[in-house]
């Protein structure tokens, strides 16, 4: 126990070690505030995106140096800007914007600076990353070729996912493209992957939700939530992405691999061009700056893949847009489309059908991910893509005549037995092995004989089935592909839990 | 294209600097007359502190502005002035000082953009920031 007389003495030992620097500080005055911009005269040797601090009745607030002009500098203000009055003082600190990072974020909700907002206390920073960095280079990167497996049926067999790659999940409001982020980090479970889920103007309440399930399901052991709100102003919504992307690089250097979700990157252009527009640059199409195209590229080409000399670390990025009515050719889903790797969409006729998660699969694209499925998923996905394009053809095609060939008939049953079996529940993902035992069931014709109505129940019954002798589950899981061996045993999973069962046609 | 203050005192040092005074006399005229045809004259305070610090600069003076608790010595002063002198390279150092009590003890010297801050308030205030941590 410490008495009183160790703590005076603590207290008077650390006075007198305290050595006050005298140091030459560079200061501004400010000019002009409004709308979270600050006007400042002076700063003579400020750097582009320099913290400053700006002193406001013995308050301290941080603001970023963003337009260096021929008689002041432009600033925006992280936090409130409702305090600072014109001719307050501004300190430049020689410091380039920077986030705490390290593992003590995990688990945790941070605001973009780094500072903790669920109320568990203070972070310890195991370093500071600057917030814009630039992308690794070419020699530094390796092609994709591990999965990242999301999960969902839909996206896993037929727009795959691997680690370091971005892809752009876009669709209209309300029609579950963050659901799929989520139901993504909640698979990451025991699959050797950090989560970062940056929050750019959502409502705080949908963030408390999102927080609440991934605590319920165990997936906030791994997760950080970076969040600048819809009340935040849109100085810190500006720098949230490139915030969690430093989060995200910490781990990268240590050669982990990690997933990052930008949800979304349309409210975050938004915010960009009012902050363009408050500090008068010139606007474009849309209103949108002359630089809105360079403001996402920098972004997602921070998502890579190492190679194994420089860590063999990854980023894997799920950027997402919000479209108007289905508007993909709009400016900004145009840009992010070519800069992502492939795209998820997501269609409101489809979700409104209960054909959930509405992933079109025809306008969806993964362009790296095929390389890194597992092999047995390969085998079965190449014919179930098939399948699924020639069903949409026919379906389209029969509903002109009623006269059918038996063939075609067929592949419409089937088509329409696929598409049940894609149909998935939120907070509900499905191993890897898992799918590949239903897709070989399907395209072998196991399928052909259970109603469409008992497609669901089938697949719920069969997995659990599957579990119960899971011989099956674990050979895909040992062997990675579809030896004569596995065909077997899966075969033979198939065939035991039919024979069990009452409603076949 | 709209003339900022900093580019009107600019063209006033030089057109004015150095020149005999009947000459000034006339520059001046016409200055102050483009500057109501500009409607610009609002500006005359600003014009005229940018022309001060420009002209000082080209003369090699330095106006420093120096706040202390207490009266300094001419001694402090000189030796304030020398210690600026070799950090900035000006060869005139033009004081002009400030008893401010609110510091409690030291001074704060003010410069262009820079500020030095060795009052004992500032010294104070970083060992309670330190404590608080």
């Amino acid at each position: 126990m410490a008495n009183k007389d160790f703590i005076i003495e603590q207290i008077k030992k650390q006075i007198s070690d305290f050595k006050n620097e005298i140091k030459e500080q560079t200061v501004g005055r400010v000019l002009k505030v409004s709308d979270g911009i600050a006007l400042i005269s002076g700063l003579a040797d400020v750097m582009m995106s320099e913290i400053l601090i700006f002193k406001s009745n013995g308050h301290e607030i941080s603001g970023v140096a963003l337009n260096l002009e021929e008689n002041m500098v432009g600033a925006i203000i992280l936090g409130e800007f409702t305090m600072i009055k014109e001719g307050d003082e501004v300190l430049s600190t020689k410091r380039i914007l920077e986030v705490p990072v390290g593992e003590k974020l995990i688990g945790r909700v941070v605001n973009p600076l780094g500072e903790p907002i669920d109320g568990k206390g203070k972070i310890e920073a195991a370093a500071f990353y600057p917030v814009e960095k630039i992308a690794p280079g070419v020699i530094t990167r390796a092609s994709v070729k591990d999965p990242m497996q999301t999960g969902i049926k839909a996206i896993d067999a037929m727009i795959p996912i691997g680690r370091g790659q971005r892809e752009l999940i876009i669709g209209d409001r309300q029609i579950g493209k963050t659901a799929i982020a989520i139901d993504a980090i909640i698979n990451q479970k025991g699959q050797n992957m950090k989560c970062i889920y940056v929050g750019i103007g959502q409502k705080e309440s949908k963030v408390a939700n999102i927080v609440a399930k991934l605590e319920e399901s165990g997936a906030m052991e791994y997760t950080t939530i970076v969040l600048a709100g819809a009340s935040n102003p849109s100085s810190l919504l500006y720098i949230a992405p490139y915030a969690g992307c430093a989060m995200a690089e910490y781990f990268l250097d240590k050669g982990e691999d990690v997933l990052i979700v930008y949800d979304d990157l349309s409210k975050h252009a938004v915010a960009y061009r009012e902050i363009s527009l408050l500090l008068r640059r010139p606007p474009g199409r849309e209103a949108y700056p002359g630089d809105v195209f360079y403001l996402h590229s920098r972004l997602l080409e921070r998502a890579c893949k190492l190679s194994a000399e420089f860590g063999g670390g990854s980023i894997t990025a799920l950027p997402i847009i919000e479209t108007q009515a289905g508007d993909v050719s709009a400016y900004i889903p145009t840009n992010v489309i070519s800069i992502t790797d492939g795209q998820i969409y997501l269609e409101p006729d489809l979700f409104y059908q209960g054909n959930r998660p509405a992933v079109n699969a025809g306008l969806s694209v993964s362009r790296v991910g095929s390389s890194a499925q597992i092999k047995a998923m390969k085998k079965v996905a190449g014919k179930m893509r098939l399948e699924a394009a020639q069903y949409r053809e026919l379906a389209a095609f029969a509903q002109f005549g009623s006269d059918l060939d038996i063939d075609t008939k067929n592949k419409l049953e089937r088509g329409k037995r696929l598409y049940e079996i894609l149909k998935q529940d939120q907070y509900a993902p499905v191993a890897v092995e898992k799918q590949v035992l239903l897709y070989y069931g399907l395209i072998n014709g196991f399928f052909d004989n259970v109603p469409v109505d008992h497609v669901r129940e089938f697949e719920a019954g069969l997995l659990k089935y599957a579990d119960l002798n899971n011989d099956a589950l674990k050979l895909i899981v040992d062997k990675k592909e579809l030896s004569e061996e596995v065909e077997v045993a899966v075969k033979k999973v198939l065939e035991d839990y039919k024979a069990t069962l009452d409603y076949l046609i | 294209m709209k003339i900022t203050p900093k580019q009107y005192a600019q063209s006033l040092y030089e057109l004015a600097a150095d020149k005999p005074e009947a000459e000034v006399l006339v520059v001046l005229k016409t200055f102050v007359e483009m500057l109501i045809k500009n409607l610009d004259y609002g500006k005359i305070d600003e014009i005229l502190a940018n022309f001060a610090r420009i002209y000082d600069e080209a003369h090699g003076e330095l106006a420093v502005n120096l706040s202390s608790a207490r009266t300094l010595s001419a001694e402090s002063e000189s030796d304030i002035a020398n210690y600026l002198k070799n950090k900035t390279g000006f060869s005139k150092i033009n004081f002009s000082t400030k008893i401010d009590t609110a510091l409690i003890g030291g001074m704060v010297v003010r410069y262009g953009d820079k500020i030095l801050d060795a009052s004992l308030k500032n010294n104070l205030n970083n060992l309670k920031d330190k404590i608080s941590q």
